[in-house]
């Protein structure tokens, strides 16, 4: 199957397989370009996140797929599912909107709370020390669709980085070396 | 080239396919449906008022009060909806805190409160399988009633409003807002 895979190469000429390479560096900026895209249209630094930890349950199970929109004419409304990052946290966090105080000057100060958590944000120690409120600056983007299980693909890669390189080594090499 | 892999390959690619296809159908299904629905809402009439410490910050004031909710949402729910997140919100406004432009980007059946303090009272889960009748009598909140300083006191613009979130099995998460009930507070601790 191999020597199939590479008889179409060695059967390609200088030309085809200058164009072969110009494919593969169309498909990887083709998907930069469509993610560039979602930011500019979301207006959401991260317009599609994994849903990491389970203290969202039942609405949101590890590896479910959250498209986000980050619009600052639309104000958070308590009861939105917020992502928001957190001082000396590498994960952002998915947590409902419980409190929203917008004072005339448009400083917003926000409380969150997980479902599957008995108390809010503030008191679980989600926050940074001494961190009362998630303000503008912090917020990723609210929470507007949902896909299930879709990105368990991402998790095992992360948990697993072999089949990281597996995979997109192996999607590389079948575009590379397969021909239309 | 008829090997077991790319067969194999096929059958994943063409399952995946379908799988996508079914999933786009199941949203698109439901996406325009009505998630409305008018539960009534209302507090019986004593509400306490006093000023409390909310976590080690400044003295706030700290309401306590009881309502009554009763809904029937399960015409909410089809194929397609996983569970309701419903919420009882207070919205009001103080002098620190006030009313600011809102730009409505939901479809105007759903009413966007307009001032600028939001503090969740009250908040349940209803899956998809229990039962979706909500007959709270004299119920008390769930979360404390604190404001961001002193403005509960004598407040006249408070308003209780039942809303809730539709979580689907997959497609939008939209947050529907619905019955009001305007409570003014009382003028003294």
């Amino acid at each position: 199957m191999l020597e199939g895979i590479f008889s179409d190469v060695s059967r390609m000429n200088k030309r085809q397989k200058f164009y072969q390479a110009l494919n593969f560096g169309m498909i990887v900026s083709s998907a930069l370009m469509i993610w560039k895209g979602l930011m500019v249209v979301t207006g959401s630094e991260s317009p599609i996140v994994v849903v990491l930890s389970g203290s969202m349950e039942p609405a949101f199970y590890r590896g479910d797929l959250l498209f986000l929109t980050n619009n600052r004419e639309d104000p958070v409304q308590a009861g939105e599912i917020l992502v928001f990052k957190v001082k000396e946290r590498d994960i952002p966090i998915v947590h409902r909107v419980i409190k929203v105080h917008e004072s005339a000057d448009g400083e917003v100060k926000i409380l969150t709370k997980g479902d599957n958590n008995a108390g809010d944000d503030r008191a679980g120690m989600i926050y940074a020390p001494h961190q009362n409120w998630v303000t503008k600056s912090e917020i990723i983007g609210r929470a507007r669709g949902y896909l299930p299980f879709v990105g368990m693909v991402t998790i095992l890669m992360n948990d697993y980085p072999m089949l990281k390189y597996v995979l997109l080594g192996g999607l590389a090499v079948f575009v590379l070396l397969h021909r239309e | 080239m008829n090997t077991a892999l790319s067969r194999l390959n096929a059958v994943f690619a063409f399952s995946l396919s379908v799988l996508a296809s079914l999933t786009f159908l199941c949203f698109l299904s439901t996406a325009f449906v009505d998630k409305t629905s008018s539960p009534s809402i209302s507090v019986h009439p004593e509400v306490i008022l006093r000023g409390a410490h909310d976590f080690g910050l400044d003295l706030k004031d700290l309401a306590t009060l009881k309502f009554d909710l009763g809904a029937n949402l399960s015409s909410l729910f089809d194929w397609n909806t996983k569970q309701l997140f419903v919420l009882v919100t207070a919205h009001y406004r103080t002098r620190n805190n006030v009313r600011v432009t809102v730009v409505d980007v939901l479809p105007v059946t759903h009413p966007l409160p307009q001032p600028r303090n939001q503090v969740v009272l009250w908040d349940r889960i209803i899956r998809r399988g229990d039962s979706a009748i909500l007959d709270l009598r004299s119920a008390a909140t769930k979360y404390n009633f604190f404001d961001d300083g002193r403005g509960l006191k004598g407040n006249q613009n408070m308003t209780l409003q039942v809303s809730w979130n539709v979580v689907p099995i997959a497609g939008r998460l939209p947050l529907i807002w619905s019955s009001q009930y305007s409570l003014p507070f009382p003028n003294s601790y």
